[in-house]
């Protein structure tokens, strides 16, 4: 009887062992929507974007520029220089949906270019138009000011521990003078422990 | 009693057979290099597998990233770059996953177990550094062919991780070779020249060849030229060059990029070493560029070696060890000719050869305590057989020895043998290449197009006499 309890004990010392040790995640800096994994997720799309935008319409000199009038903002799409297969145009869609949400910019978009050359032509040639109503070519405004972001990822490995530190940086460009009229950056660090003992 | 250890006895034989059975889809009693010998010989013969029937129920066993490796490579070089790269993506989160499961896990645990008892084949298959290097790689290449200059940017950056990673596992071995440099510096048996510090990057450069592959770094400053990021372009250059010196197209495009981006002193260093004019590396205006890479050959295969060992008591037991022992042969390159004018000739940049056997020397260790470990084991359960079975006892023991025992003999094996390049400067235009191997059974003709200041890419692979071709441009 005394042998047969022995499998029995280590039966349970092996389910205790697995139960204990989990892998964890955590943001570098606390307080924010539990991570998964070091990847770049859905939560942390939402953060960039807004802090993002945030920070661009408190910034003073452009407070005082957009009183007076909407001025008019081309973006560049957001280059990904992660290691992860990050959808930027979702991103760069977002963050200028909040822009233009906040009433203080206008938007060039050229992704359209080819559909409204199509179309203008059409209207000048296709003779169906009126010509007094029909759009001719070369009265688009263009853009005043150049939105351009960065983000990047530096990954270190030691041991068990994964520390991954994301970094978007976005800059506002005025596209007359050069000067770079506002420029922020947001971080955000997730570390990895990798668990003793698990599944 | 007797009935009871006869009962034993035909229990374990039949627990035998059931766990032979068991192991249709591993590699555990039949040798890897069996399993892929079909896409081999498909790529050599030129004869196309069907891709959806090949290596499906090993595809979901244990070695998954093995096989998923293995089918991905093959369909790249048939040119189907939808299945490659989804196998690439299964091989890669397989191994994401690995690399996030606990230290310990019950799954290791049974692994390790079943590696005791049986032989290393029973421990899932998690991919050797450098075959995570040319994973990222291979998965940029599938990116570049769907144009997503972005999406290759990933992968190269991936690369560089996992190439990083690799320094770290042999930082003590390159400081070892730059202290020995060090010493002959001050022992003044080098002449000036070698004194220099690049002189010393290139010792450590002949150790890092052997776990880094310089041709991961090249492909991934190419992409960062698509992507307009010359810096980055040229730090991969640049260590490209540390780990093969001797490639004329290597030296020709850091000196480009170091001109371009003003880099005075690097420039001075890299003339002085080279001893190259500057006018012969000047960028000519206008044109665009062409890149060949080129991948020759398989990568070696392990053979086991079975050594016999006399263990005291227990007499003769077997240990199996994998090993390399092939003949090493010098590259040889493909010629690049337009019409019938030679543009060129490709040049090593990467020698899988060396990487593989780096990579089996830094597990020797391991495998040998394992080994001792096993047969430790065996022949304890065989001489536990003969104390209850007799003679016949031991005698089925050590046949469990000798059959049970089977080296390790898994490693990525349609890769090329050795990876060469070949770039040039072109005006614009069409032309109509031909592709010549003395390895080939015949010359291949390709159409490329080169762009006013674009860039076209060929990916040329020769296995057997076949040479695959694919172009792209950007």
């Amino acid at each position: 009887m005394k042998q047969s309890t022995k499998p029995i004990i280590v039966a349970l010392a092996i389910g205790m062992i697995s139960l204990s040790g989990c892998a964890t995640v955590q943001y570098g800096d606390a307080g924010s929507a539990k991570a998964l994994s070091t990847e770049f997720g859905s939560s942390d799309l939402q953060q960039i974007g807004g802090a993002m935008v945030d920070s661009l319409l408190v910034f003073p000199p452009l407070v005082e520029l957009t009183t007076a009038r909407r001025p008019i903002l081309g973006i560049d799409m957001v280059k990904n220089k992660t290691m992860q297969h990050i959808d930027t145009e979702s991103i760069t869609d977002s963050i200028r949906a909040k822009l233009i949400r906040s009433g203080k910019f206008r938007f060039i978009d050229r992704t359209t270019d080819e559909q409204t050359l199509q179309e203008l032509k059409f209207q000048q040639e296709g003779g169906l138009v009126d010509k007094k109503n029909a759009i001719a070519p070369g009265q688009q405004f263009g853009a005043e000011y150049l939105l351009t972001s960065n983000f990047s990822e530096i990954r270190q490995k030691e041991g068990s521990v994964t520390d991954v530190y994301y970094k978007f940086t976005m800059t506002l460009k005025n596209l007359k003078t050069g000067i770079l009229e506002w420029s922020d950056e947001k971080e955000i660090r997730k570390v990895f422990k990798r668990g003793t003992f698990g599944g | 009693m007797a009935t009871f250890i006869k009962t034993s006895l035909v229990s374990a034989m039949i627990a035998v057979l059931l766990l032979l059975s068991g192991c249709a889809s591993t590699t555990t009693f039949s040798a890897y290099p069996h399993k892929i010998q079909p896409l081999i010989t498909s790529l050599a013969s030129g004869a196309p597998l069907d891709i959806s029937q090949s290596l499906v129920s090993e595809r979901k066993s244990n070695d998954m990233i093995l096989y998923d490796m293995e089918r991905g490579r093959y369909a790249q070089v048939v040119g189907n770059g939808e299945v490659s790269m989804a196998d690439f993506t299964a091989a890669m989160e397989k191994i994401a996953e690995n690399d996030q499961k606990a230290l310990v896990s019950a799954s290791g645990i049974g692994a390790q177990i079943g590696a005791t008892l049986v032989n290393d084949n029973a421990i899932p298959y998690e991919g050797e550094g450098y075959e995570r290097v040319l994973l990222h790689q291979y998965q940029a290449l599938n990116y570049l062919k769907k144009n997503d200059i972005s999406g290759a940017g990933v992968e190269a950056r991936r690369a560089g991780f996992e190439q990083d990673e690799a320094l770290k596992r042999f930082e003590k071995e390159v400081d070892k070779a730059r202290e020995q440099a060090e010493q002959k510096r001050l022992d003044g048996s080098l002449t000036r020249v070698e004194q220099s510090y690049a002189q010393m990057d290139e010792v450590a450069g002949q150790v890092k060849n052997s776990f880094q592959n310089a041709a991961t770094f090249y492909l991934s400053g190419f992409i960062n030229e698509l992507l307009q990021q010359p810096n980055d372009a040229y730090i991969d250059y640049k260590k490209a060059l540390e780990i093969f010196p001797e490639n004329r197209y290597v030296q020709k495009d850091v000196f480009r990029l170091a001109s371009r981006l003003e880099m005075g002193e690097d420039l001075a260093e890299l003339k002085r070493r080279f001893s190259v004019d500057s006018p012969q590396f000047a960028d000519p205006k206008g044109g665009g560029e062409l890149l060949v890479i080129f991948e020759d050959g398989n990568a070696p295969h392990k053979r086991e070696t079975k050594i016999g060992l006399l263990l005291g008591k227990a007499g003769l037991v077997t240990v199996a060890f994998p090993m390399y022992n092939e003949k090493r042969s010098s590259p040889l390159a493909l010629r690049v000719l337009n019409g019938v004018d030679l543009l060129g000739s490709t040049e090593i940049i990467c020698d899988v050869r060396a990487l593989a056997v780096k990579a089996l020397q830094e597990k020797a260790p391991t495998i040998a305590v394992r080994q001792v470990l096993r047969t430790i084991g065996k022949v304890a359960a065989a001489a536990q057989m003969k104390k209850q079975a007799g003679e016949l006892g031991q005698l089925a023991g050590l046949v469990w020895n000798y059959v049970s025992e089977s080296a390790d003999l898994r490693s990525w094996l349609t890769l090329p043998a050795d990876v060469q390049i070949f770039r040039i400067k072109l005006p614009a235009g069409k032309y109509q290449l031909a592709l010549q191997h003395p390895m080939a059974a015949h010359s291949v003709n390709t159409e490329v197009t080169i762009g006013d200041g674009g860039k076209s890419m060929i990916q040329v692979v020769r296995v057997g006499g076949e040479l695959y071709r694919s172009v792209m441009q950007f």
